[in-house]
C-alpha cells in the first residue's frame, strides 16, 4: 500500500476540518495509507513568514520535511501554500549546501538532520498519478453538475523535472472531471483570488481580484467553485459575504476532496460540510447525497 | 592577534560577551547591562585609559550605549543594549567621572536614565522639556510590517499561522477528530519549536516577548 506522510498545514485542523475528513476517508478508500506528522508546524506561509524570515522559514520547512524523512515517506500537501513551502524549500535545500549546513546546524541540536530524501506531492498529484483517472471514475457516481474551478496560483508553481505550469492544474482539471462535473470555462481561472493581499491591502484582494472572478462564475451557471487550497476557500468564503451587496450569487465553495467525497457517496453531515461558510452543506443536499 | 586585543580578553573575561577587533586600532567590547560598570573600570582603571565619549543609538527596540575609550591611540569601545520599554542603565560616573556630562545629554536627548549618576539634571534640555517626548527617540519599531505582526505572533508562540479557539476544538471532537498533531496541540514539538527560534535567533530579529507571547511593538 502506497504511504504518505500527511502534511495538513493550519488552515485546513484549524478552519476547515471538513477538508481533513474528506482528505482521510476518500485516500482511505483509494487504498492510499496517510501516516500523521507530530508535531509539525506552519509550512511556513509562502507569503507572509518567508518575507519576515527567510531564515525562520527554511528551518522550520526543514524542520517538517525532517519529520516525513524520519518516517521514510514522501509528503502529501492538501494546501497549494503547503506545496509550495515544503516543495521550494525542499528543492533549494537539496541545491545550496550552505543554507542547508545553516538549517541542520540548528536542528543537529534536537538531533534532526535534513537530508533531501523525500519527495513533496500535492493530494492533486497523487490522486491523479497514484490513484489515477479511470479508478476514480470506476469508484465515483457522476455528480452531473456544472461548476467552475479555481487552481489557485501556487498550484501553477512548476517543479524541477516538468517546467510546464499547467501539468498541475490539468490534473486537477481531470480529477474534477472524473466525478462527472462539468467543468465550465469562465476566463479568469488564473486570476489570483486576492488571498495573499488580504493583509497589505484588503480592498485590492476583494474588488480587483475576487469580485471579477465571482462576476464571471456568475455569468457561466456554475453550481458550485471547486479549488484545491484552503486560503483560497477563506478568501472565496468571506469574500463572498464581504461582498454580499455587490451583485453576487452566493455559491458553495468547496475542495475537490469534498467535491470526490460527494462523489464517492458521503454524505454533507459526514464529511462535516458545515465548518463552512459558503452553502456547501445544501450543494451536498441537492445532489442527493 | 594584536597584543591590545589579547589583554583585553583576558582582562574583561567573565565580564564581556564578546571582544573583537573591528578594524585597525579599533576594539568592541560587549558586555550585559548589568556588567556595564565593571566593564567601565576595568578599562578607565586597569589599562590607564582616557574617556573620550559616549554614543546612544537608537535601535528601533533597544538603545544601544556606547561607551569609547582611548588607550593609548586606540580606541575601545564598551558596549551594551537596553530595552526601550524600560531604557535604565547603572551610571559609569562614579567610576568615569567625565562621563557624567555626556550620560546627561543622553538623558536628555533620548530618555535613559542612568541610574546612580551623582547629578542627574538636565543638561542641555530646558528642566522637565524632555521628560515625555525625548526629541532623539524614535517610536518603538521592529522588522516586522504591521499587517504581518498578527501572524507572526501566532507563527512563533504556537507554531500555526492561525489561532485554534476552543469553539474549534470542540466542533473538530465532535466531528470525531483526534486532536490536531501540529505544534498549537502538541505540547513537545511546540516546546522543541521555541527552542529552534530561541536557537536560530528569530525572536530577536522579530522582537519578540516571549513572556507576553507578543511582539514588542504594536
Amino acid at each position: 500500500m502506497k504511504e504518505y506522510a500527511l502534511f495538513l498545514g493550519c488552515n485546513i485542523p484549524i478552519r476547515y476540518p471538513s477538508t481533513e475528513i474528506a482528505t482521510r476517508k476518500v485516500f482511505e478508500e483509494f487504498g492510499i495509507s496517510l501516516v500523521d506528522m507530530k508535531g509539525y508546524t506552519c509550512c511556513p506561509d509562502p507569503v507572509v513568514t518567508r518575507l519576515a524570515d527567510p531564515e525562520m522559514s527554511y528551518v522550520l520547512s526543514a524542520r517538517n520535511l525532517c519529520l516525513a524523512e524520519e518516517k521514510g515517506v514522501d509528503i502529501m500537501t492538501v494546501c497549494n501554500g503547503c506545496d509550495e513551502s515544503l516543495l521550494e524549500a525542499n528543492e533549494i535545500l537539496k541545491k545550496d549546501a550552505d543554507l542547508k549546513n545553516r538549517v541542520n546546524e540548528v536542528l543537529s541540536d534536537f538531533g534532526r538532520e535534513y537530508k533531501g530524501t523525500i519527495d513533496v506531492k500535492h493530494s492533486v498529484e497523487v490522486l491523479h498519478e497514484d490513484v489515477g483517472v479511470s479508478k476514480i471514475k470506476d469508484t465515483v457516481s457522476s455528480l452531473g453538475f456544472k461548476a467552475a474551478i479555481h487552481y489557485g496560483c501556487h498550484l501553477f508553481r512548476t517543479k524541477e523535472e516538468d517546467e510546464d505550469p499547467w501539468t498541475r492544474p490539468n490534473m486537477m482539471k481531470a480529477v474534477v472531471e472524473a466525478t462527472g462535473v462539468e467543468l465550465v470555462e469562465y476566463g479568469l481561472e488564473k486570476l489570483c483570488c486576492g488571498y495573499p493581499a488580504l493583509l497589505p491591502d484588503p480592498e485590492l484582494a476583494l474588488n480587483e481580484r475576487l469580485l471579477p472572478k465571482l462576476k464571471s462564475i456568475g455569468k457561466v451557471g456554475a453550481k458550485c467553485v471547486v479549488l484545491s487550497c484552503p486560503a483560497c476557500m477563506i478568501q472565496f468564503e468571506s469574500g463572498q459575504v464581504k461582498l454580499k451587496d455587490a451583485g453576487v450569487e452566493r455559491l458553495p465553495i468547496i475542495h475537490v476532496l469534498e467535491l470526490l467525497g460527494l462523489s464517492m457517496g458521503m454524505t454533507g453531515e459526514e464529511l462535516h460540510l458545515e465548518f463552512h461558510r459558503s452553502p456547501a452543506m445544501d450543494l451536498a443536499k441537492e445532489v442527493g447525497v | 592577534m594584536s597584543s591590545l586585543l589579547g589583554k583585553l580578553e583576558k582582562a574583561l573575561k567573565g565580564q564581556a560577551k564578546s571582544v573583537s577587533s573591528t578594524k585597525d586600532r579599533r576594539y568592541r567590547v560587549t558586555v550585559d547591562s548589568e556588567n556595564i560598570v565593571n566593564g567601565a573600570k576595568i578599562l578607565f582603571d586597569d589599562f590607564k585609559s582616557r574617556f573620550m565619549t559616549a554614543t546612544c543609538v537608537d535601535e528601533g527596540l533597544d538603545f544601544s550605549i556606547l561607551y569609547h575609550f582611548d588607550i593609548g591611540g586606540e580606541v575601545v569601545t564598551l558596549g551594551t543594549s537596553i530595552p526601550k520599554e524600560d531604557p535604565r542603565l547603572q551610571s559609569i560616573s562614579l567610576a568615569v567621572p567625565t562621563a557624567q556630562w555626556i550620560e546627561r545629554e543622553i538623558t536628555d536627548l533620548f530618555g535613559v536614565k542612568f541610574e546612580g549618576h551623582p547629578q542627574p539634571e538636565e543638561l542641555i534640555a530646558a528642566e522637565g522639556w524632555a521628560e515625555e517626548t525625548p526629541p532623539l527617540q524614535k517610536p518603538r519599531e521592529g522588522n516586522i510590517v504591521p499587517e504581518y505582526r498578527g501572524a507572526i505572533e501566532n507563527v512563533i508562540s504556537t507554531g500555526a499561522v492561525v489561532s485554534l479557539s476552543s469553539f474549534t476544538k470542540r466542533k473538530r471532537q465532535e466531528a470525531g477528530l483526534a486532536p490536531t498533531t501540529i505544534t498549537i496541540e502538541d505540547e513537545e514539538g511546540r516546546d522543541e519549536l521555541h527552542k529552534i527560534l530561541k536557537r536560530s535567533k528569530v525572536d530577536e530579529r522579530a522582537g519578540f516577548d516571549w513572556k507576553k507571547k507578543k511582539l514588542r511593538y504594536k
